[in-house]
């Protein structure tokens, strides 16, 4: 056993490839290594700039004698089919073995492979990885056919200490001036600080080396170093770093050698809205923010640089604030030029901009926000008329300089520019908030102005894709859908006491009219299919929660007719029962599906109220009048939406439930008798179904 | 080279870069190439950005293995010294819709400025390349900053003269700035730019049918740039934008199709004279 090391040097990698190819190469070379029946112990992949490396510790040396049997045609084929698998195999008739199968007789035969030498394969595996890794986008260059994701430069293998030298052809074969690259034990180190190649004996060698020659092999390492960088330099400076996880491993792929510098954002520029300056820094820049230490914008960047430069960079600081200045002074361009004219005024090209192309335009958007506001907030008028006045206004900064410059900033720019327009801070706010919750970890908006107009957005893009047609598919979701519909669903559980199914309805006719009628659905189909839709989102959704499966199941049963915040409620509450009450919620849940199983079984269907008149033994009697009696107490609870005391009462239901089993014939020879025990089993589903569909339920 | 007399948006659009790299001969220049880019307009207030520019355009077919290290050394010869300088290669994804072209390669960054465009053409004029042509596209004002350590492209030093006899980038084309983005941005005749693309497009196409493609291949130039000064008035919807690229590509495509066509024709005749004499 040995190590079998190798890196691949290109042009630079783009950062965001990095990750996934490190992850596709190592399940390239554990499949590749299963096939060729070759023991390995860890395989570890890295991915920098300039080189793609991977390790594959303990690897066997030798492909020991391998045997694989191929079946050939059937003994009565024809004389044409048996040469033919002779000439395939290069062997002769005497080679095959007759044997008998369950599907007739054929001819079989037993192909034995010597051993082979391990480093004799391994040119073949780095060919095969050459040929066969995902990259999103490759590409040719010189006169090459076969592709990688930038032009490359030359490689390194090693097997165990010994080099491996070989080419790859980045041609067919059979081209005359094939493009070749050069594998050996030779590398090379950081590009301006280190260029001189140099040999290697190990991958521990290697690491060491590249350390030395100023290039971090491993991405983690390279993260931590930047990530030490970077709170030590906010240390001095007495500054908090802004979170950023994207940008870091962004960062970490686009350098060998990190070397973290701190810069100033002209003061100029500091009058500027934050999220502004954080933006153009981030995505033009890639430098991270800062925060002073009571959380105020600090005037300040930090840049990665890739060199370690002799006036202790210097130049770089320098070099990098003109460029701020620059962008920043491009931004201060883009937000002049839009103030000067009010955002409604920005807003009247909506009229000419499509929302989506089967779905009118963002100003008809806007007006049905308006109108679905309406319907969903019924009380609180002063709330009302703030998200509607928030709504008129919404989207017009889609129609700014600033906002097509800096799409991420959408909502962003229009609270500045209400603001500055002075309008009301909560109707500002809320033009902030509209796209907020982004992901399942962010908050909600804080007031409820913005959770209106967030939550309208969100129902009013919801049933418009659906109505054409365009749901999500698999793992294509285009217009973010699932997200919305996870929103919605947050939204509504935090206190809005109505239906979803009725709002959903009044959101379907205020497209009438502007949907292109050709992709249009039904209505029945389209409610139907967002109803679907939203009990999915909601069982994923409640078992991120930690929920379990067979308990949100058992709350679901009344779709969308029930609201979300109720449906919660009562999910709780069968939760914490279970919890409080193990024993008996066992035995209640098996008595509910016994008797749930006997009606299926009798294929019972007209139930009607037992008669007290035809119970004949002392334990259906007690359990109908129990039943009778907690039947009308539960619903008293249930009124009030009092789940836990209404599930509290089912407790003491196990006993007569269980007695009843346990001395009562159902199947009996007379009809009526027989009859009247169904209902009663009948009776004992429905009240406990008033709480939940406990069939759902395991175990 | 020397640069070509249209107006047009960058080095890449020179019959040079454009034409010559179709094909499978190989091909190898360099020139200057002043670039027009009218929503770049500032009206002289951006410290590096403007609506009139100069390139200097490096293309070598097919790429060179050692290109990288090749352009590296030009920044040393001209004083861009990759020791102090923090020099970056980073990802760019090149497209030109009006040229039916793409490429893949880098935004080379000095200190976090880009500085020059590095791309391997992929694709040109709706074909696919082989052998790869690679383009470095230098942005010489960008460059002389760097050289120089000033702050804002216009305080670049254009003689090295001093006291009365000095100029400045300033003072050559700081009124050029002001007064050009006025015309592209607030006073272009909108309707008479319109005109003018029609009547370029018309003329294109009637010269790429009688086989006049390089007279064509300029009309295409001519009805891009003037695309460009009607996005620049904001008088081009969404619609109408896609719309005018298509238009413009369709032109450019032609141009490299036919040219592509040509050169192939002469490639086979000459062929067969060589056979002949052979014979």
């Amino acid at each position: 056993m040995s190590d079998f090391f190798f890196e691949i040097r290109s042009g630079e990698i783009p950062a965001q490839m990095q990750k996934p190819a490190t992850l596709d190469l190592k399940r390239l070379l554990e499949q590749k290594f299963k096939d060729l029946q070759l023991s390995h112990g860890d395989i570890s992949c890295y991915a920098g700039p300039r080189r793609l490396v991977a390790v594959v510790r303990e690897l066997a040396t030798e492909q020991t004698v391998r045997h694989e049997e191929r079946r050939g045609p059937r003994t009565d084929a024809t004389k044409q089919a048996i040469e033919g698998f002779l000439k395939s195999t290069g062997c002769n008739l005497d080679d095959l073995e007759i044997r008998e199968t369950p599907k007739g007789t054929f001819y079989f035969l037993t192909e034995t492979f010597p051993a082979v030498a391990t480093k004799t394969i391994l040119p073949d595996v780095i060919r095969e990885v050459i040929e066969t890794l995902h990259w999103p986008k490759k590409m040719t260059w010189s006169t090459t056919t076969k592709t990688w994701v930038r032009p490359i430069q030359g490689g390194c293998a090693l097997f165990g200490e010994e080099p491996l030298e070989f080419t790859v052809s980045m041609n067919e074969d059979g081209n005359p001036d094939p493009i070749l690259v050069q594998f050996n034990n030779i590398t090379v180190g950081h590009r301006f600080m280190a260029p001189s190649p140099f040999a290697v004996k190990s991958f521990e060698d290697y690491v060491q080396k590249l350390h030395k020659a100023f290039v971090i092999v491993d991405q983690e390492e390279r993260q931590k170093v930047l990530k030490e960088q970077l709170n030590d330099l906010c240390a001095q400076h007495n500054l908090t770093i802004l979170d950023d996880k994207g940008l870091l491993d962004e960062v970490t792929g686009l350098v060998e050698w990190p070397v973290c510098l701190l810069g100033d954002i002209d003061a100029s520029f500091m009058s500027l809205p934050p999220e502004l300056l954080r933006t153009t820094m981030r995505v033009h820049q890639r430098y991270f923010s800062v925060h002073k230490k009571g959380g105020a914008f600090a005037p300040h960047f930090i840049v990665a640089a890739n060199i370690v430069a002799p006036d202790d960079g210097k130049t770089i600081v320098i070099g990098n604030e003109r460029v701020l200045k620059a962008r920043l002074s491009d931004a201060a361009f883009f937000y002049e030029q839009d103030r000067k004219k009010p955002l409604a005024e920005h807003g009247k090209k909506l009229d000419k901009t499509v929302f989506h192309a089967s779905l009118g335009t963002l100003a008809q958007k806007q007006n049905r926000l308006v109108e679905i506001i309406d319907l969903i907030e019924k009380e609180d008028e002063a709330a009302r008329q703030d998200a509607k006045e928030a709504a008129r206004l919404c989207k017009a900064d889609l129609m700014s300089e600033m906002v097509f410059e800096f799409p991420e900033l959408q909502g962003i720019i229009g609270f500045y520019y209400a603001k500055a327009d002075g309008l009301k801070e909560t109707i500002a706010q809320a033009i902030y908030d509209q796209y907020s919750p982004k992901g399942p970890s962010d908050a909600l908006p804080s007031q409820k102005v913005s959770r209106l107009l967030a939550l309208a957005d969100r129902l009013d893009t919801l049933v418009g894709f659906f109505s054409v047609g365009l749901k999500p598919t698999g793992s294509k979701d285009p217009f973010a859908l699932r997200r919305a519909a996870l929103g919605t669903i947050r939204f509504l559980e935090e206190g809005y006491d109505w239906a979803l199914d009725d709002v959903l309805s009044c959101v379907f006719d205020l497209y009438d009219g502007t949907k292109k009628t050709v992709q249009a659905l039904p209505k029945a189909e389209v409610l139907k299919e967002l109803e679907l839709f939203f009990m999915e989102r909601l069982k994923v959704y409640r078992r991120d929660q930690g929920y379990a499966h067979d308990y949100i199941e058992a709350v679901l049963s009344r779709g969308l007719s029930e609201p979300l915040s109720v449906m919660k409620t009562r999910l709780d509450a069968l939760v914490s029962f279970v919890e409080t009450h193990e024993e008996e919620a066992v035995n209640l849940f098996a008595g509910y599906k016994r008797a749930t199983n006997i009606l299926r079984k009798e294929k019972v269907t007209d139930l009607k109220e037992p008669l007290e008149t035809l119970f004949e033994k002392e334990e259906e009697k007690a359990l109908y009048k129990t039943l009778f009696a907690t039947r009308k107490e539960i619903q008293g609870f249930l009124s009030q939406g009092d789940f836990t005391k209404a599930m509290a009462i089912l407790a003491p239901l196990r006993s007569p439930i269980d007695a009843f089993f346990e001395h009562v014939q159902v199947n009996d020879e007379r009809q009526d008798i027989r009859q009247n025990r169904l209902n009663l089993l009948g009776y004992i589903q429905k009240s406990l179904e008033q709480v939940a569909d406990f069939s759902k339920i395991e175990g | 080279m020397q640069p070509y007399d249209i107006e047009m948006g960058a080095g890449t659009f020179h019959p040079a870069t454009t034409l010559r790299t179709l094909g499978t001969k190989p091909w190898r220049t360099a020139y200057v190439q002043p670039c027009r880019r009218p929503t770049d307009g500032r009206y002289g207030d951006n410290p590096n950005r403007v609506q009139s520019y100069y390139q200097f355009q490096v293309i070598v077919k097919p790429s060179p293995d050692d290109i990288q290290e090749l352009m590296l050394e030009s920044f040393k010869a001209i004083g861009i010294d990759p020791a102090i300088h923090d020099i970056r290669f980073v990802e760019d994804n090149w497209e030109g819709p009006t040229l039916g072209a793409s490429g893949l390669g880098w935004e080379v960054w000095c200190d976090g400025q880009e500085v020059l465009q590095f791309t391997y053409f992929q694709q040109l004029g709706g074909a696919d390349c082989a052998p790869v042509p690679v383009e470095l596209t230098y942005g010489l004002e960008r460059c002389a900053c760097v050289v120089q350590g000033v702050e804002s492209l216009f305080d670049l030093d254009w003689n090295g003269a001093e006291g009365d006899r000095k100029i400045t980038y300033r003072d050559i084309f700081h009124q050029n700035e002001r007064e050009f983005s006025a015309f592209n941005f607030d006073y272009a005749d909108v309707e008479k730019l319109e005109g003018e693309f029609k009547a370029a497009e018309k003329q294109c196409q009637s010269l790429l049918e009688k086989g006049c493609v390089l007279p064509a291949y300029d009309q295409a130039l001519k009805a891009s740039h003037l695309f460009n000064l009607l996005d620049a008035r904001g008088v081009i919807s969404v619609l109408e934008r896609a719309s005018y690229i298509g238009r413009v590509r369709d032109l450019a495509r032609g141009c490299c199709e036919q040219y592509l066509q040509q050169q192939e024709n002469t490639a086979h005749s000459s062929v067969s004279k060589s056979a002949s004499v052979g014979a």
